[in-house]
C-alpha cells in the first residue's frame, strides 16, 4: 500500500521544503530505509494503521504530498531504531506507543491483536506527558522500552529511563519497596552493627537528623523533612509554620535520640585490626590518596562535584571526605581502608592493599580532613538508655532503617513500601491524595498518576493525613532526577512480552547484560574505560603522562585469555609495577568473576570460557630471523621483560612481554600490529608494517623478504614462547638476569 | 626542464605586482624571569645519552621568545596555490628539527630517522593522534604525509619523551615563527583587518587584531610574562 500522490506516483519525489522545516522527515525518513522489499511507509502504514486512516492520508496527500506522513516524523534514529531494530512488521505500533483504546482498532497485524496479546493497548501516551502541568515530551516513550530491555542498564537510545534505572538502583529505593529484579541487591547503606566501633553518638545523631546537612551528595534521604522545611509536611488546622517547624524539631530531637540509642546498645565490636591507629605521616597518606587510585571514586574537597554517580549528577559516588575525620574513629579509618569487605562485607569499596605503613598515612591524613562543627554526645540518665531503645526500635521498625542498613533485631524484617513491580499501570484511582484537595482548574492540581508521583517524590509527606501517616523519607529529588525515576517507575508494568522479544536472550546478551550490571555495581568505569565508556579518573592525567592511568578495557575480550583474566580479577597483581596506581583486589566471588570474564568475551564476540591458546614454536631459521626482526624493531626499548631497565623512564615503559604466553590471545598479536591505533586510539604503540594497501602491506625490515604478513605471525609466534634467557639484555641494561630468571 | 623554468620565470616576472601586498612583523617579547632550560634525562637510551641537551620548550634571549608561531586566524582568503616545497620534521640526536615550522593545508610533510635508534613518530591534533609510525633505525623509509588540517600539529616520540616538534599548520599561509631574536614576519598580506593569533608550546595563545594599509608594513608586539598556561 504506497502511499501515492494525485497524480498516482509514489511519494518518494519530493521538494525540500515541507511545512516551514527544511526537511520533510517522513521523506528522510523513506530514504534512510534500505528495506529490500518493501518501502518503509508501507510497512509502517500496514503495522500501524487501519484502512480508513491509510485512506486519510491519501486523501491528505492529494492536497498537500509532503503532508501525509505523521507517523514517521517524531521517529528518532528511524532506520536504525525502528527499521532495524524494531521492524514494526514484528513489533507493531502500542508496544511503544501505547494505544488509543478503541480508537485503535481493525490493525492489521498478525502477532500483535490488540486486547489480546498487547496489553498496552488501552494506555494512550498522550494523556499523561504532562507532570504538574509541565510537558515533557516523549518522556514516556522510554518507560516503554523497559519493557523488553529490562536487564539493561544503559540504553542509548533511552537516556531518560537508563539515568532512572540507574538512580533507582543507586539510590536503594528496592530497600523498602519490594520490586521483581532488584530485590537481591545488597543492601545500599553501610552495616550498623557495629556502628559504636565506626564513630560516635553525637555525630550519628547529627547525620541522622538531617544527612544533607552534613553532606549535600548523600543519598541518604531525610526522615524529618518537616523539621527542616514546614511546607514539607501537612499543616494540622490552625498552626502556623513556626508552629510546625518547632513540633517536628522535637519529635526529631526525640526520635533520633531513640534510634541512636537503640544502635548504640545493639552494636557489636566491628573486627578492628588495632585498637589505636599506628602512626602514620599526614603528608605521605595524602600523596598514597592522590597516586594509587583513591580519586577514582572519592573527593576530599569541600563542595567538588568532580565524583558523581552515573545515575545523578547531584549525587556522589562514593563519600566526599573533606570532613571524614568528624565522622569516622582513627582505628575504624586504619582497619577500613587494610580491607574495606573485612568490615562491611557487601561495601563497594575494594582493598588497596595498602601495606601497614601505607594505611598508617593515609589514616593520619584522612584524620586531617575535618571541620569545625561540634557533635556534642548524648548523656543517659540511669536506665535511660534502655527506655529510649525501646523507643528505637519501634521507629526504626516504622521507618524501615534495616531496607539500606544491616541492623541488629532486624534481619528477618520485610520491607516496609509499597510493591512497585507494577506501579506504572496503576490506576489513580489507587493512589491516596490524602487530603490534598484538589478543586482548582490548574493542571497541575490534577488527580493523575503522574502528578501523584513527582509530588511523592519530591515531598513525600505531602499525602498524608489524621488516619494515614506516610513514612517515606525525603531525598530531595530535582525535577532531572524526578523525571527519570517516574519513567523508570512508569516501565513497571510487570508483565513481560513472550520471550522472543525481549532482549538478553542469548548467551552473549544475556553475558553482556549481567556483566553491564557487575561493572555499574563496583564502580570499573570511574578508572577504566569499558566498552567505550567511563575513564573518570582520567581527569588527574594530561598528555603528558596519560600512560600512567588506568588502561582502556575496550576489546579486552578480545585481547586477553579468559582464564588469565579470571585469575587477574580474583587475585590482581601490579601488571606494570611501575605505575603507582594499582588495581584494588574485589574479592570478587569465583561467579562475579566468571561472570565478569564471560562479559568482556562475549562483549568481542570471542569464546569463552576455553580458548586454543597456541602458537608453533619457532626453530632453526624461523628464529633466528625473528630475533633478528625482533632486535632490529628494537620492541624492548619500550616494553618490559621482566622488568625496567636501570634509566629506563616509566613514562615510556609498555607491558611486560613475558607474560604474553600466558595472558593474551594469540590471534590478537597480529591484529594488534597491524594496526595499534585500529583499536586503541592515541596508544603509544607505532605500527610498523603499512596496511593501507591490503594487498601489498610494507615492512620497514627485510627479514621473511620483507613480507610483513610472515613478519607478524612469527613475532606473535616469538611472544608466545618468549623466556627472559631468549632475549640478550639491551645494550643499556646492566640487569641481573639470575635475580628474575 | 624548460616548463618549469618558464613558470619559475613568470612568477619572477609577476613578483613585483604580488608587492602590492604589505606585512605584518613585530616580534615576541618576554617579561617575566626567563626559565632556566633543564637538563633532559636522556640516560634511558645510550645513544641519546651521548649528547646531553637541555630543554629547548621555553628559549628567550635578551627579552624575545623564540618559536612562537605567529598566525592569521581571521580576515585572510585562503592561500591561492600550495606550496611545492616539502616541510621536513627530522629526527636527528634523539630531537626533532626543527622545534616550530608553518605548513600550508595541502603541502606535502616528510619525516625522516637520521638516528640509528627506533623511534616513533606520534602526531597529535588537539587530543587525537593523527598517526603513530616506528622508525627502527635511519634506514626506515621516510614518512610522507600532507598537511590536512588547520591547528598545530604536534610531533611526540614515545621512546623518548622529551622529543617534541611543532608544525603550524594554515589555510591562508599567512605565518610565520619567531625567531632567537622574538621577531617575525609574514609576507604577501593583502591590506585588511586581521586577527593575528601567537601560540607558544608552554604559554598558549594570544591575539590580537590588527590592520595592514598599503604602502606601509603593520606592526605587532606580542607580550608573554612566563604565567600564562596553555599550548600543547
Amino acid at each position: 500500500m504506497v502511499l501515492k500522490d494525485a497524480s498516482g506516483a509514489p511519494l518518494v519525489e519530493k521538494k525540500a521544503e515541507w511545512n516551514g522545516h527544511s526537511t520533510n522527515p517522513g521523506l528522510l525518513a523513506m530514504e534512510e530505509d534500505k528495506h529490500p522489499e518493501k518501502p518503509l511507509d508501507e510497512r509502517v502504514a500496514t503495522a500501524c494503521s487501519d484502512k480508513d486512516t491509510v485512506a486519510a492520508f491519501e486523501d491528505a496527500a492529494k492536497t498537500n504530498p509532503y503532508d501525509v506522513k505523521p507517523v514517521f516524523r517524531t521517529h528518532p534514529h528511524r532506520w536504525d531504531l525502528l527499521v532495524k531494530e524494531h521492524n514494526p512488521e514484528t513489533f507493531g505500533c502500542t508496544t511503544c506507543h501505547g494505544g488509543e483504546g478503541s480508537q485503535t482498532k481493525g490493525v492489521m497485524h498478525r502477532k500483535f491483536r490488540h486486547g489480546e496479546d498487547d496489553h498496552d493497548w488501552n494506555d494512550p501516551l498522550t494523556d499523561e506527558v504532562t507532570v504538574m502541568g509541565k510537558k515533557y515530551k516523549g518522556a514516556f516513550m522510554q518507560a516503554k522500552c523497559d519493557k523488553c530491555h529490562y536487564q539493561e542498564y544503559t540504553l542509548a537510545d533511552a537516556p531518560l529511563l537508563s539515568k532512572g534505572k540507574k538512580l533507582f538502583t543507586d539510590v536503594g529505593c528496592w530497600g523498602c519497596h519490594p520490586i521483581e529484579g532488584y530485590n537481591d541487591l545488597a543492601k545500599r547503606g553501610p552495616t550498623l552493627t557495629n556502628i559504636a566501633s565506626k564513630t560516635a553518638q553525637g555525630w550519628a545523631h547529627t547525620w541522622i537528623s538531617y544527612p544533607k546537612g552534613w553532606r549535600p551528595a548523600t543519598r541518604m534521604p531525610n526522615f524529618w523533612p518537616g523539621a527542616v522545611d514546614p511546607l514539607a509536611v501537612p499543616h494540622p488546622e490552625g498552626q502556623s509554620a513556626e508552629q510546625v517547624l518547632a513540633t517536628q524539631q522535637k519529635l526529631r530531637e526525640q526520635e533520633v535520640s531513640a534510634i541512636v540509642a537503640y544502635l548504640w546498645s545493639n552494636s557489636e565490636k566491628a573486627p578492628l585490626l588495632v585498637s589505636a591507629a599506628p602512626k602514620g605521616d599526614p603528608a605521605r597518606g595524602k600523596e598514597i590518596f592522590e597516586s594509587v587510585g583513591c580519586k577514582g571514586c572519592h573527593v576530599a574537597e569541600k563542595g567538588s562535584t568532580a565524583r558523581r554517580s552515573e545515575g545523578s549528577s547531584e549525587r556522589d559516588y562514593a563519600p566526599n571526605l573533606w570532613n571524614v575525620a568528624d565522622k569516622a574513629k582513627p582505628e575504624w579509618i586504619y582497619s577500613w581502608v587494610k580491607n574495606p569487605k573485612a568490615m562491611w562485607p557487601e561495601t563497594k569499596m575494594p582493598d588497596l592493599r595498602l601495606k601497614d605503613a601505607e594505611a598508617a598515612d593515609v589514616t593520619a591524613y584522612l584524620l586531617t580532613l575535618k571541620s569545625d562543627q561540634s557533635y556534642p554526645e548524648p548523656k543517659y540518665g540511669a536506665g535511660e538508655q534502655d527506655r529510649l531503645a525501646a523507643q528505637g526500635k519501634d521507629l526504626i521498625a516504622k521507618y524501615g532503617c534495616f531496607g539500606c542498613h544491616n541492623i541488629k533485631g532486624f534481619e528477618n524484617a520485610q520491607k516496609i513500601g509499597t510493591e512497585l513491580t507494577e506501579h506504572g499501570i496503576k490506576a489513580k484511582e489507587l493512589l491516596d491524595f490524602g487530603d490534598v484537595q484538589y478543586f482548582t482548574e490548574d493542571p497541575r492540581h490534577r488527580q493523575t498518576y503522574v502528578n501523584w508521583v513527582w509530588q511523592k517524590l519530591h515531598v513525600p509527606r505531602t499525602f498524608a493525613y489524621e488516619r494515614v501517616e506516610t513514612k517515606m523519607p525525603q531525598f530531595d529529588f530535582t525535577d532531572d532526577e524526578s523525571l527519570a525515576i517516574l519513567t523508570f517507575l512508569k516501565g513497571q508494568i510487570g508483565e513481560r512480552p513472550d520471550a522472543q522479544y525481549l532482549t538478553g536472550q542469548t548467551e552473549q546478551q544475556a553475558a553482556v547484560f549481567k556483566g553491564e550490571r557487575l561493572v555499574f555495581w563496583n564502580g570499573c568505569r570511574n578508572c577504566h574505560v569499558v566498552e567505550k565508556r567511563g575513564g573518570k579518573i582520567r581527569d588527574q592525567f594530561n598528555e603528558d603522562n596519560q600512560s600512567f592511568a588506568p588502561p582502556v578495557l575496550t576489546g579486552e575480550g578480545a585481547k586477553v585469555q579468559p582464564h588469565w583474566l579470571f585469575g587477574f580479577l580474583k587475585g590482581p597483581f601490579d601488571l606494570r609495577p611501575w605505575l603507582t596506581l594499582r588495581m584494588p583486589t574485589f574479592h570478587f566471588t569465583d561467579q562475579d568473576a566468571t561472570d565478569l570474564v564471560h562479559y568482556f568475551a562475549a562483549s568481542s564476540s570471542k569464546s569463552f570460557p576455553y580458548l586454543t591458546a597456541e602458537a608453533p614454536q619457532l626453530t632453526g631459521d624461523r628464529l633466528k630471523q625473528t630475533e633478528g626482526l625482533f632486535a632490529e624493531l628494537q620492541c624492548t626499548k619500550c616494553h618490559v621483560v621482566g622488568q625496567l631497565r636501570p634509566n629506563q623512564d616509566p613514562g615510556s615503559a609498555a607491558p611486560n612481554f613475558l607474560l604474553a604466553k600466558e595472558r593474551l590471545r594469540p590471534d590478537w598479536i597480529p591484529i594488534w600490529l597491524k594496526n595499534p591505533q585500529a583499536l586503541l586510539d592515541g596508544t603509544r604503540m607505532p605500527s610498523f608494517w603499512d596496511f593501507s594497501d591490503e594487498a601489498h602491506p610494507t615492512s620497514p625490515s627485510k627479514a621473511f623478504d620483507g613480507d610483513a604478513r610472515r613478519q607478524i605471525d612469527a613475532l606473535r609466534d616469538y611472544l608466545m614462547h618468549l623466556e627472559l634467557k631468549q632475549v640478550p639484555p639491551p645494550k643499556t641494561a646492566m640487569r641481573d638476569v639470575n635475580s628474575h630468571g | 626542464m624548460t616548463c618549469s623554468r618558464l613558470l619559475a620565470l613568470c612568477a619572477a616576472v609577476l613578483l613585483p605586482m604580488a608587492a602590492m601586498a604589505e606585512s605584518i612583523e613585530g616580534e615576541v617579547n618576554f617579561t617575566g624571569k626567563a626559565p632556566t632550560p633543564g637538563k633532559l634525562h636522556r640516560e634511558a637510551d645510550p645513544y641519546c645519552a651521548k649528547k646531553p641537551m637541555t630543554d629547548p620548550a621555553v628559549l628567550v634571549k635578551g627579552g624575545k621568545l623564540e618559536n612562537v608561531w605567529v598566525h592569521v586566524t581571521k580576515g585572510a582568503k585562503d592561500a591561492a596555490s600550495v606550496p611545492s616545497s616539502v616541510v621536513s620534521m627530522d629526527q636527528k640526536d634523539c630531537m626533532y628539527t626543527p622545534r616550530m615550522t608553518t605548513a600550508v593545508v595541502g603541502q606535502k610533510i616528510q619525516a625522516k630517522n637520521g638516528d640509528p635508534v627506533l623511534h616513533n613518530v606520534h602526531t597529535y591534533m588537539g587530543a587525537s593522534t593523527l598517526f603513530n609510525k616506528g622508525m627502527p633505525n635511519e634506514k626506515a623509509a621516510p614518512i610522507e604525509t600532507t598537511a590536512k588540517d588547520e591547528g598545530m600539529m604536534k610531533w611526540k616520540c614515545d621512546v623518548h619523551p622529551w622529543m617534541r616538534g611543532y608544525i603550524g599548520i594554515s589555510k591562508n599561509g599567512l605565518q610565520a615563527i619567531s625567531s632567537d631574536s622574538g621577531s617575525f614576519k609574514i609576507d604577501n598580506v593583502p591590506p585588511g583587518k586581521y586577527t593575528v593569533e601567537a601560540w607558544h608550546e608552554k604559554y598558549g595563545t594570544k591575539t590580537q587584531e590588527v590592520t595592514v594599509e598599503a604602502g606601509k608594513p603593520a606592526k605587532v608586539i606580542f607580550k608573554y610574562d612566563g604565567t600564562e598556561k596553555g599550548g600543547a
